[in-house]
């Protein structure tokens, strides 16, 4: 089996040299040769031009929120603590009163990049976040000890978990930050920092090109709007710089990158390394001034990390049906309040021509279909599972 | 491109079919098929109902060790009542991985042995009398975890304990409504077992309801959860990024309040219970037909099969010494050199993936549950 492996792969490989011996003759002569540097780690003068200490802070924010929205401190240490609506909001928006004081007063704040790409922002989007956090601090805290039934916020157990929902049994720490992971970072990246509205606004484009640095920095501002992207994805990596980066991410933090590897895991086996070439190769073309293959490697990103949130979306579906059927009810809950947040994502995704593969009138209106957990019809999951599959493809 | 390539792949297929087709013909030797049925009948008239015979005995005995300490909650009553429970907690290690028939029913292992306990939710019910168990939320304020709270953590000195139940009935009648509904799900348990024994030992087929998968399952599962993760790596810190959680530990306040450090003691019958099942070995030290024996059948029918079972007693070896190494209390231990818990885990991991991964495939038992994601 693996020889016929081997041997096709060896076909694929001499098919696919020729389609690129076929392809070379269309190329111009004057096009600039960009090659990529083994790793993400790119020097001027010898001093290292990466910088995405922004994106790491807000992702250390979402996973303090993520905390603080099951009652738990949100310094990480796993001690009950229960928190009130302007606790939360204050993290959530003013990037205020954390435990860490390192993530307070850095100016970097959650909610104002989320649902806020230059390419398509919208404030509803934003509303539904504070939404779940007034709901959260509401009903579920005021009922954390209470037992949840149909229309009754408090805690469910099964043979595998416990759980904190309201009324409609949505877990609030899960329908949030994958809401985030759509919401902030992906949005964030391919539809804010990998677009000409960033990457060109103003006179970037020319001052990249002329080699003009930041102010006071030793980066232009393509190069750093790139990182920006890339921090999203990779900003709590503990080594951006390490040569396996793109085989095996940590899958560390909550949000994006844990379900990246996930998937890297599980369905796309590649995919990492696709995303993180791309990054590679778009940053050493943002270097070069090459911005047709900058865009190039940029739409590679777009298209591969909106497949994540599909998949999740898929996943968690159907996940819930099966746990459901095994007679779960609390795992079932927890995992579609995973799908409903990756839901909300879905219209953050962006298909390589910058369209949403859902708009947001549409995962508004599969939201509504699950906005009761105790009355969500399987029909409604199993058509939503197979609108996912064929718009996105996977 | 693609018609090209689909002639490649079936022009290798077809190659694959001859090469495999070739093979496996020579292995037809004449040995008897394995009866699976021999095992049910090893593990029920041998090992599950004699085990659960010697629970029922010594939950009976904390009984009434309970209702004397109720009625005269002096300290030579609460030294029976603790003995008996240290007693009841060992033996009980013997049974929990058997999640079949009416104790799937009752939950039984849920209502027995859900740690950490729910203080908050324990404290509630004690003052507003509630005794109705039932609902999920009350696995973790109930059962042998749920004992240990009520001797062991209700005030921090054995003086102090006797103290809350001098001043308060309800805890009191607390303490043995918890012992009524223990005793009630064991005895049905028990009771049961005699008249499902038969259809358990005839249901050796292999299907996801088949016994013999149900029980493997099981105990697989028990292994994975219930002793590598319940009983150290959660407490160690293995699925919450490094942070421990020494309160997580099975029987936590007899360690916490200096009672008693029993939480090793726990563990290491939990994994000579585990290694004895798979051995097929009972109480009484003789063994019969088991999972051990299915697979030695396996290897000797077709010697191109792993030779698993020697791996597997090999793995259990290194787990009994690494849990050997551990201090008796296990909050120190975690407190103090949290990476001998490690080891620990890592040779209990070494089992897990020799049982649920090779040796589930080798007897082709599909795996009926699915991993937790972690999140």
């Amino acid at each position: 089996m693996k020889n016929y492996k081997s041997i096709l792969k060896v076909c694929l490989v001499m098919i696919t040299s020729f389609l690129f011996v076929s392809c070379d003759s269309d190329n111009d002569d004057n096009v600039i040769e960009v090659t990529a540097p083994a790793t993400y780690e790119f020097l001027r003068d010898g001093v290292s031009t990466v910088s995405f200490s922004g994106q790491t802070t807000r992702l250390n924010q979402v996973d303090a929120i993520y905390n603080a929205l099951n009652s738990k401190a949100d310094d990480g240490s796993g001690a009950q603590k229960f928190y009130t609506e302007a606790q939360i909001d204050a993290m959530f928006a003013d990037g205020a009163g954390f435990m860490n004081a390192a993530l307070n007063g850095t100016g970097k704040k959650v909610r104002s990049k989320t649902s806020a790409g230059c390419a398509a922002g919208n404030s509803a989007t934003q509303a539904q976040f504070d939404d779940q956090i007034a709901d959260f601090t509401a009903n579920v805290v005021s009922a954390w000890s209470a037992d949840a039934s149909a229309g009754v916020a408090g805690k469910l157990t099964d043979a595998t978990r416990s759980i904190h929902v309201n009324g409609a049994g949505h877990e609030i720490d899960q329908t949030f930050v994958k809401g985030l992971i759509g919401g902030m970072c992906l949005d964030q990246i391919v539809n804010n920092y990998l677009q000409p509205c960033q990457l060109d606004s103003g006179t970037r484009r020319d001052d990249n090109t002329n080699g003009t640095l930041a102010s006071g920095k030793n980066y232009t501002d393509m190069e750093h709007k790139w990182d920006e992207a890339f921090g999203y994805l990779y900003g709590q990596e503990a080594d951006y710089s390490r040569a396996d980066l793109g085989s095996a991410p940590t899958g560390n933090g909550t949000t994006l990158n844990k379900y990246f590897k996930k998937i890297n895991d599980s369905n796309m086996p590649g995919i990492s390394q696709t995303v993180y070439d791309a990054f590679k190769l778009g940053r050493a073309a943002i270097v070069a001034g090459n911005y047709e293959v900058r865009d190039a490697q940029a739409n590679i990103i777009k298209i591969n990390l909106s497949k994540v949130i599909g998949y999740k979306s898929v996943d968690y579906l159907n996940g819930y049906m099966s746990k459901m059927a095994a007679g779960n009810t609390a795992d079932a809950f927890h995992a579609l309040s995973e799908g409903y947040g990756f839901i909300m994502s879905l219209q953050f995704t962006n298909d390589g021509n910058d369209n949403p593969h859902f708009t947001k009138a549409e995962v508004d209106a599969m939201l509504a279909k699950l906005s009761d957990f105790w009355t969500v019809k399987d029909s409604d999951l199993t058509s939503m599972v197979s609108q996912i599959k064929s718009k996105m493809n996977i | 491109m693609k018609k090209f390539k689909y002639t490649l792949i079936s022009l290798f297929s077809i190659f694959l079919i001859i090469a495999c087709s070739g093979d496996s013909e020579e292995e037809q030797d004449n040995i008897p098929e394995f009866d699976r049925s021999t095992i049910l009948k090893n593990y029920a008239e041998n090992i599950i109902i004699p085990r659960y015979n010697d629970f029922k005995t010594d939950l009976d005995a904390l009984k009434i060790a309970v209702d004397d300490f109720v009625a005269n909650p002096n300290s030579v009553n609460f030294d029976k009542v603790h003995s008996q429970w240290f007693n009841a907690y060992k033996t009980w290690q013997h049974v929990e991985m058997f999640n079949i028939g009416k104790a799937e029913q009752l939950m039984y292992f849920n209502t027995m042995n859900t740690y950490p306990v729910d203080e908050l939710r324990i404290n509630d019910n004690i003052s507003s009398k509630r005794y109705e168990l039932s609902n999920a939320n009350d696995w973790s304020s109930q059962g042998l975890s749920g004992v240990d709270y009520m001797l062991h953590g209700v005030g921090d000195t054995k003086e102090k304990v006797i103290q809350k139940y001098l001043n308060d009935s309800n805890y009191g009648d607390y303490l043995k409504n918890l012992l009524a509904i223990m005793t009630k799900n064991t005895d049905d348990i028990v009771q049961d077992w005699p008249s499902y024994k038969d259809s358990f030992i005839q249901s050796s087929g292999n299907s996801n309801t088949s016994a013999l998968n149900m029980i493997t399952n099981d105990f697989v599962y028990y292994f994975e959860k219930g002793l590598r993760a319940n009983k150290i790596g959660i407490p160690a810190g293995v699925y919450s990024g490094g942070n421990t959680l020494p309160s997580k530990v099975e029987a936590y306040y007899s360690s916490k309040n200096s009672f008693q450090d029993i939480s090793k003691d726990l563990a290491k019958e939990a994994v000579i219970a585990s290694e004895n099942l798979f051995l097929g070995k009972a109480a009484t030290g003789a063994t019969g037909p088991s999972l051990k024996t299915y697979l030695d059948y396996i290897h000797a029918a077709d010697v191109n099969k792993e030779n698993l079972s020697p791996i597997i007693i090999s793995n259990f070896q290194k787990a009994k010494q690494a849990v050997d190494l551990l201090d008796s209390n296990f909050v120190d231990q975690i407190n103090n050199d949290k990476l001998k818990m490690l080891n620990a885990f890592d040779k209990l991991q070494a089992i897990v993936v020799n049982m649920k991964t090779n040796m589930l495939s080798l007897l082709s038992i599909q795996v009926d549950y699915i991993d937790a994601d972690g999140d």
